[in-house]
This record gives structure tokens, C-alpha cells and sequence, in this order.
């Protein structure tokens, strides 16, 4: 029996952590575009667009460094994991990696050719900006979907997949939706609670926040559908990891794990969301709901990843009602002392995740008041 | 007997994906050097200002601050390619990066945070504290980040260069070779995977799909871990050298463009010549005295060459016959007539093959290694040539080098005659990305028939999915649409300088 307590936490952390700021920058890249592009009317906007930019930024840099240490825990402690997702899902991942390059680069271009190109030009980077955001979890989402239902993978030893019939996952239209959504609304969010807290300085920001809580609830009606859609493919192609979901709830069964309290925080966390920024648009002035915002989105982020996560465990790849265990897939390479290695780790994350803490508040700060 | 020709066959897509490789790689350099070069510089020139209170050198470095993070942003784009590159389309190596290369590449991750949260505190903290000093801590630690993830990551590309560890396991193979260190990969481990791995490459498939949950299981229940040293990587003689050898070429790289750069803003800008020319005499230093370290340290790494490689040193001295090489015999053995090994030597080696009836998948090691040594001998009319135009134009750049030198005695001379000197200055960062391109060609097919020297071939470690054209085509425009608007943004940050972000003065 292979000891996967530290690969998993290592893993997990650095996953939701990544994830976290993620879906705050795309959600912040479209809440900017919008607002650049709303800005060759009123003028007045591009100042607005500008602050939710200058947010975007900071947490790009954090997620980008979450991203790196990503792809080093898959491929050195989940290595076969990671070798069957190369060969099955080639073509989302390939689609990714454009993805990564588009969105680095015209972050910078937007950045640093603001003012400085025709309007319509910055733009377009800034269309960029977006779908390219679009594009990297439009790609990494098919390794959720392959490990909740292996299409695409004819056999593990040799590794054999078929490319093009991975494409063809049952799991993905809804995930993917439900990710591209949440995200936006997640990064609405972010700004409104961002623009609360800086309105008390600049007052032309109040209506802002208000309206990026507006959009962001808006945003939840389609998710709830979506979710709703998820829920009932779960039910019907990953069995084990629904059953997980729901805990033994009524007639739905039960699995090893249960993650049901996480999955009902979810939505109950999505209705709170829902309500709380039609309240908050209505009278922008009362910064409390606006500052609850964000911290109650990045919530229900955490819980919806941790059940559709965790909940597969003890397995890692889902086939039905049962699946490939995890400690299969962790490295058994080499003897590794990943306590030591994990907590080697954690006090220099620490330290810098302390440093890009304190650079983000001032940033912030800087930019924002 | 063991046809060569009918392996070479069944790997069709085997070049496209090493150009691909190579394509990405060679542009991901662009951009580390500017990151390593620049923030070395960055430091130099930051210290030089503030030990001389200096503002003129305090300004350079600003200027160089607001191209370093555009530079950064897409060396993580480009690095992240690098890496899935190599995950993606030669997914084999993930057994080496779950075990060798594990340690180096867990530390360069450490290095590339240090890296990038000393970047952003760098650009913001201009003019921001009351001591500056502590400013140039950061500038020095931001260096020194990027300077860690070098070492690191090359050290990986050092221990496929010469896999440190494996004993005298490649020696069995090939009778040439030398014995790479303790046993510390597990030679059973190994040699069962790469009897799996030839009878793959034999039926025209690769060996990355062996890479699985089902095969790693049963190897390690039955012969324990691979590895049992995971600091291998780190221990390997050959990455020292290696170490040293890149890392100053990529500085000198990086550091050359700034000299392009001023000498061509002192050529063109009369109203600023004062400031550039100032810049350029301090810069042209720095790079000459980078070129003469590189030429000594060049000694160095090829000692470890022919030490470690002996395919890869007949290939870069062109020795298809065994002979001697005066200039190398008399700088490595102080003795003008030593005798070098050729290709015939190596070839004779490999014939007269101590284990001639050892096997390998069905295969003989003795039919192996003559086959190799034959493919290896295929890449001297490659290898050569591109070595010998390094050599030529690192000899021209060392009278170039020589010219900047002399003038911190011979100011007298070179008065009225600086336009020459800046020529110089421009052709300086057309040479030394020459030099080091050419340079990184010969260190990867010089390798070559192998990606792990002497153990894999880059047919057994390739993904099963077709690298065609459109694949090709894909990556290779997202990169040129991400590197065209790198140089655009840079030309923007140059010529329009930021308000924003407080990178430097407005």
C-alpha cells in the first residue's frame, strides 16, 4: 500500500490555490474587456477598465507560479497519471498551451500598449486576452473530464487512447460551461468587492462595484442550469463520483467518500451569492455586502472543486461505480521524502505567498485608492 | 543481423518533432537571456550607480527593468511550452522527470518563485525605500533567481548528456563509453525497461506508452525503485561545467543586445550620444571580460566532453580518423601530438565488443552499438562544421573583445574613432546569440542518436500521436504571435515609456 497522503495534499493545494486566482483574472479579463469596449463611448470608463486590469495583473502573477508548480507536482508524483493525459487528451492539451502563450503575451501587450496604439487595436489584444483565457481550461478541463469518464482511454498498460473520440466526452459541454461561467462570475465578483473596498477614495468606482455584483449574480441563473445539467450527466457517466455528491442522500447511494456537505455549501453559497448582489447593486453605498462578496465566491470556488475532487477518492479515474485507485497513479519511482519535501516547501511559500500578499495590498492600494 | 534502416522507418514524425523541439527552445532562450543577461547587468550597473551615486547608471538599469518584465512574462510563456513540449510530445521523459530529474526541477521551481516575486517587488520599489540599497538586494536576488533556474534546469539537459548514476551500465552497451558514476538507478530496473523499450523501437513503436501505472507497478514490486539517489542530477560531474559554461553565454547573450543597443542609440541619437557612449564604455567591458572568461571556462567544458562523450568530441574535433588536434592536444595534455580517438577507434570498440553474445530485446549489444556509433558518425558533417564557425567567430569576437578592452589604456587612440568602436558594439550582439546558437546546436545533436546519451533514443520516448503538420504549424504560429507581440510591446516600453506600474521613470 503506497502512502498518498503527501502527493494529494501537495496536489490539492497547489490546485485550488491555482484555481483561486484563476478564476478571479478571467473573470477580470472579461469584466475589463467589456469596460474597455463600453470606454470608446464613455470616456470616463477607461480609468474604471484600467483598476479591474491593474487587479487582473496581480493575480496573474500568483496563478502563474501556481500553474508552474502544477505541472512539476503532476509530472513528478503523478507521472503515469500525467503520460496517459498527454497521450489521450493531446489535442486539449495542445489547445492549452496556445492558450498559455496567447494569454501571457497579450496581457503585456494590453498592459503596456494602452494609450499608446488605436483604441480598436488594443482591443482586439484585449479579444485576445480573453479567448485565450477561455482556451487554457477549455483544454486542462478534458483531464477532469477523462478521469470522471475515460473516454478516449482503450487501455492503460499499454497505454493506448484514441485522440479524436476523447473529444467526444459526455462530461465535458457541461463542465466546461459551468467553469467558464463560474470563473466569470467568480472574477465579477472579485471586482466588486475590489471596487467597494476602493470606492472609499474614489467614489467614481461605487457604481461599479455595484454593477460588477449585478453582473456577477446574473451570471449564477445560467450556472444554476448548467450545474443542474452536470449534475444529472455525473448521475448517468461517473456514478461513483455522483454518489459521493450526494452522499447517500435519499435514493442516489452512497460511495466510499462523502462530499455531500461541500456540494450543498456550494449551492447554498451560490443562492446567498445570488441574492447578495442584487442587494448590493441596488445601494452600492453599503460597502459590507460588497466586501462579503468575494470571500464568499472564492467559497463556493473551493467547495465545488474539493467535491468533484475529493469525492472520486479513493479512486483517481473514475470507470462507473468503481475506478483506477489514486495510489496507482502517484510515483513510485524513487523514494522520495516528500514529508520533508512538503515541508521544505511550506515555509518558503509562505514567506513569498506572505511577500505577494503584502506586494498585492500595495498594489491594490497603490492602484485602487 | 540488426537493420538499422527498418527502426529508422517507423519513427516518421521523429524530425518534426525535433525541429519542433528545437524551434521552441532556441526561442525560449531569446528570452531568458534577456531575463538572466539584463538582470546580471541590471545588478552591475545598479551598483555602479549607487557606489557612484551615479544617476546616468541608475537610469540604464531602470530602462533595462521595464524590458526585463516584459521579457519574463514571455519566458513563462515560452517556458511553459518548453516544459509541456517536452511532457506532451516526448512523454517518455517522464520517467526520467519523475526520478532524476525530480530534485532539480522541484528546486528550479523554488528558484523561478523567488524569481518571479522578486521581479514584480524589483519594478515597484524604484526610488520607494530611503536606504537604495536595499533595492539593489532585490535587483541581486532576482538575478540570483534567475541564475538558480538555470543551473537547475540545466543540469537536467547535463544528466542527458552524461546520465551520472547508471554506472557502468552504458559501458556494457557500448565498450567506448566510460563508467558514469555509482549505481544508484537500479541496473535491473533499468535494464528490463529498456529490453521493453528496444522491442518497441524494433516493432515501430515508441516506448513512452510503457510509461504507465500497470508496467512502473510491476518493475518496482519486483525490483524495487529506480532511483536511490534523487540528488543524482546535482552530483554529476558533467553539470558543473555545463552549469557554468551556459549560464555565461546566456548572460553574455542578453548582455550583448544591450550593447547593440547603445551603440546604436549613440550612433543615431546625437542629443543623447553623451549618456549612450558612457553606458557603452562600461557595458563593452563587461562583455569582453565575459567572452575571455567564456573562452577559458570553453576549455573546461571541453575537457568534460572528452572525458564524458566520446561520439560527441570525435564529431566537434572531426575526427573520423583517430589523430591528433595540436591546439586542443596541447591545451588538454600540454602535448601537440596526442593521439585523439576517432571514429574508426570507436568503431573498432564497438566490433570488437567485449559481451558479443549479450542481448538486448533479441538484439545483440554488439550490433547495437555498431549501428549507433554508425549513426552517431552520420552527424560529423553536421557537428564539425557548425563547431568550427563557432570557433571562427568566437576567435573574431575575441578581437573584438580585445578592441573594447583596449581602451581603458589606450584612451588616447581610440579618441575621434569611437564610431568604430560602436560598430564594433552592434556586431558584438549579432556574434555572441551566433555563438551560443550555434553552440547549443552542436552541445543536442551532438547527443545524438540518443536523448539520454548512450541509453534512450528520442524513437522511444516520443508520444504515439503523430507530430504532423498542422500540429506543427499550430505551436509554431502561437509563438510567433506571442513573440511579435513581445517585440512590439518592448518596442512600446522603449519608445513610449509606461506611466503605469511605476516601472521606471516616465
Amino acid at each position: 500500500m503506497t502512502d498518498i497522503t503527501v502527493p494529494l495534499y501537495l496536489l490539492a493545494f497547489v490546485v485550488l490555490t491555482h484555481f483561486t486566482f484563476v478564476n478571479i483574472n478571467i473573470g477580470l479579463g472579461v469584466f475589463t474587456l467589456i469596460l474597455r469596449w463600453m470606454s470608446l463611448k464613455k470616456k470616463e470608463l477607461e480609468e474604471v477598465a484600467r483598476r479591474a486590469f491593474k487587479f487582473l495583473v496581480a493575480t496573474e502573477i500568483v496563478s502563474g507560479i501556481f500553474g508552474t508548480m502544477i505541472t512539476v507536482v503532476l509530472a513528478g508524483l503523478w507521472t503515469t497519471l500525467v503520460n496517459i493525459a498527454t497521450i489521450v487528451l493531446f489535442i486539449p492539451i495542445y489547445i492549452s498551451i496556445i492558450g498559455i502563450i496567447l494569454r501571457l503575451t497579450s496581457i503585456i501587450g494590453f498592459w503596456y500598449t494602452w494609450g499608446r496604439i488605436k483604441e480598436y487595436l488594443h482591443i482586439l489584444i484585449g479579444i485576445i486576452m480573453v479567448v485565450s483565457s477561455f482556451m487554457i481550461p477549455g483544454g486542462f478541463r478534458y483531464i477532469f473530464a477523462v478521469i470522471d469518464y475515460p473516454v478516449g482511454l482503450e487501455s492503460v498498460s499499454p497505454i493506448v487512447g484514441d485522440p479524436i473520440k476523447a473529444l467526444a466526452n459526455p462530461v465535458y459541454p457541461p463542465l466546461i460551461f459551468h467553469t467558464l461561467i463560474g470563473a466569470t462570475s467568480i472574477g465579477f465578483f472579485a471586482a466588486a468587492t475590489g471596487f467597494a473596498w476602493a470606492s472609499k477614495k474614489n467614489d467614481f468606482l461605487t457604481p461599479w462595484a455595484g454593477k460588477a455584483a449585478l453582473w456577477g449574480s446574473i451570471l449564477i441563473i445560467p450556472q444554476i442550469i448548467v450545474g443542474i445539467w452536470f449534475w444529472i450527466t455525473l448521475r448517468q457517466y461517473s456514478r461513483y463520483l455522483f454518489k459521493s455528491l450526494m452522499g447517500g442522500i435519499g435514493r442516489f447511494g452512497a460511495s466510499q467518500t462523502n462530499v455531500s456537505p461541500t456540494f450543498l455549501g456550494m449551492i447554498l453559497l451560490a443562492f446567498i451569492l445570488l441574492i447578495l448582489g442584487f442587494i448590493y447593486n441596488s445601494n452600492p453605498e453599503e460597502r459590507r455586502y460588497g466586501y462579503m462578496l468575494a470571500p464568499l465566491a472564492i467559497l463556493a470556488l473551493i467547495f465545488g472543486e474539493f467535491t468533484h475532487d475529493y469525492g472520486r477518492l479513493p479512486y483517481m479515474v473514475i470507470t462507473g461505480d468503481t475506478g483506477y485507485p489514486a495510489e496507482l497513479f502517484v510515483n513510485k519511482l524513487v523514494v522520495l521524502n516528500l514529508a520533508n519535501i512538503a515541508s521544505g516547501l511550506i515555509p518558503i511559500l509562505g514567506m513569498l505567498l506572505l511577500f505577494i500578499t503584502l506586494l498585492y495590498l500595495y498594489l491594490a492600494k497603490g492602484f485602487i485608492e | 543481423m540488426f537493420n538499422p534502416m527498418i527502426i529508422l522507418s517507423t519513427s516518421s514524425y521523429v524530425p518534426n518533432a525535433l525541429w519542433l523541439s528545437a524551434f521552441g527552445i532556441y526561442i525560449h532562450a531569446i528570452t531568458i537571456a534577456i531575463a538572466i543577461g539584463f538582470s546580471v547587468l541590471m545588478a552591475i550597473l545598479e551598483f555602479i550607480g549607487l557606489w557612484k551615486n551615479d544617476s546616468d547608471y541608475l537610469r540604464m538599469a531602470k530602462l533595462l527593468s521595464r524590458v526585463l518584465v516584459v521579457a519574463f512574462g514571455f519566458g513563462a510563456a515560452t517556458g511553459t511550452l518548453v516544459e509541456f513540449g517536452l511532457v506532451q510530445v516526448w512523454n517518455g521523459v517522464l520517467i526520467a522527470i519523475a526520478s532524476v530529474a525530480f530534485m532539480p526541477l522541484y528546486l528550479e521551481l523554488v528558484a523561478f518563485i523567488l524569481e518571479g516575486a522578486l521581479l514584480v517587488a524589483l519594478l515597484y520599489t524604484w526610488n520607494k525605500f530611503s536606504n537604495p540599497w536595499l533595492h539593489w538586494i532585490i535587483t541581486v536576488g532576482y538575478a540570483t533567481g534567475a541564475l538558480l533556474s538555470g543551473v537547475f534546469i540545466t543540469s537536467v539537459n547535463a544528466w542527458m548528456q552524461v546520465p551520472w548514476g547508471v554506472g557502468g551500465l552504458v559501458k556494457t552497451i557500448y565498450p567506448w563509453a566510460p563508467v558514469y558514476g555509482p549505481t544508484v538507478l537500479n541496473p535491473d530496473f533499468l535494464l528490463t525497461l529498456k529490453e521493453a523499450l528496444v522491442a518497441n523501437f524494433v516493432q515501430g513503436t515508441t516506448g513512452s506508452v510503457l510509461v504507465n501505472p500497470i508496467v512502473i507497478d510491476e518493475l518496482v514490486s519486483k525490483y524495487g525503485t529506480l532511483l536511490s539517489d534523487p540528488l543524482i542530477a546535482l552530483k554529476n560531474p558533467y553539470a558543473l561545467p555545463s552549469v557554468t559554461h551556459q549560464l555565461i553565454a546566456t548572460t553574455l547573450v542578453g548582455i550583448s543586445w544591450v550593447l547593440a543597443g547603445v551603440s546604436y542609440k549613440a550612433l543615431k541619437d546625437p542629443s543623447s550620444r553623451a549618456f549612450y557612449m558612457k553606458m557603452f564604455k562600461t557595458i563593452s567591458i563587461i562583455a569582453a571580460l565575459l567572452l575571455i572568461l567564456q573562452g577559458l571556462e570553453g576549455h573546461e567544458m571541453g575537457v568534460a566532453v572528452f572525458k564524458y562523450q566520446p561520439t560527441k568530441f570525435a564529431m566537434i574535433a572531426g575526427l573520423e580518423k583517430s589523430g591528433p588536434d595540436p591546439v586542443v592536444g596541447l591545451t588538454m595534455f600540454g602535448d601537440p601530438n596526442y593521439v585523439f580517438d576517432g571514429f574508426d577507434k570507436l568503431l573498432a570498440m564497438a566490433k570488437n565488443h567485449p559481451n558479443p553474445d549479450l542481448t538486448i530485446a533479441g538484439l545483440s549489444v554488439k550490433d547495437i552499438a555498431v549501428s549507433d556509433t554508425l549513426k552517431a558518425l552520420e552527424k560529423l558533417p553536421t557537428v564539425y562544421p557548425l563547431y568550427m564557425t563557432k570557433i571562427t567567430i568566437a576567435v573574431l569576437s575575441g578581437l573584438i573583445a580585445l578592441m573594447f578592452l583596449s581602451t581603458l589604456i589606450l584612451k588616447s587612440f581610440w579618441e575621434g574613432k569611437e564610431k568604430l568602436l560602436l560598430y564594433g558594439g552592434l556586431l558584438y550582439g549579432v556574434l555572441m546569440p551566433t555563438i551560443a546558437g550555434l553552440g547549443w546546436a552542436v552541445r543536442e545533436i551532438g547527443r545524438k542518436p540518443w536523448t539520454v546519451y548512450g541509453l534512450l533514443y528520442p524513437e522511444e520516448l516520443i508520444t504515439p500521436i503523430e507530430i504532423n503538420s498542422p500540429v506543427a504549424t499550430g505551436i509554431i504560429l502561437g509563438i510567433i504571435i506571442g513573440i511579435s507581440l513581445m517585440f512590439y510591446t518592448i518596442y512600446i516600453v522603449l519608445t513610449k515609456p509606461p506611466r503605469i506600474l511605476g516601472g521606471g521613470e516616465s
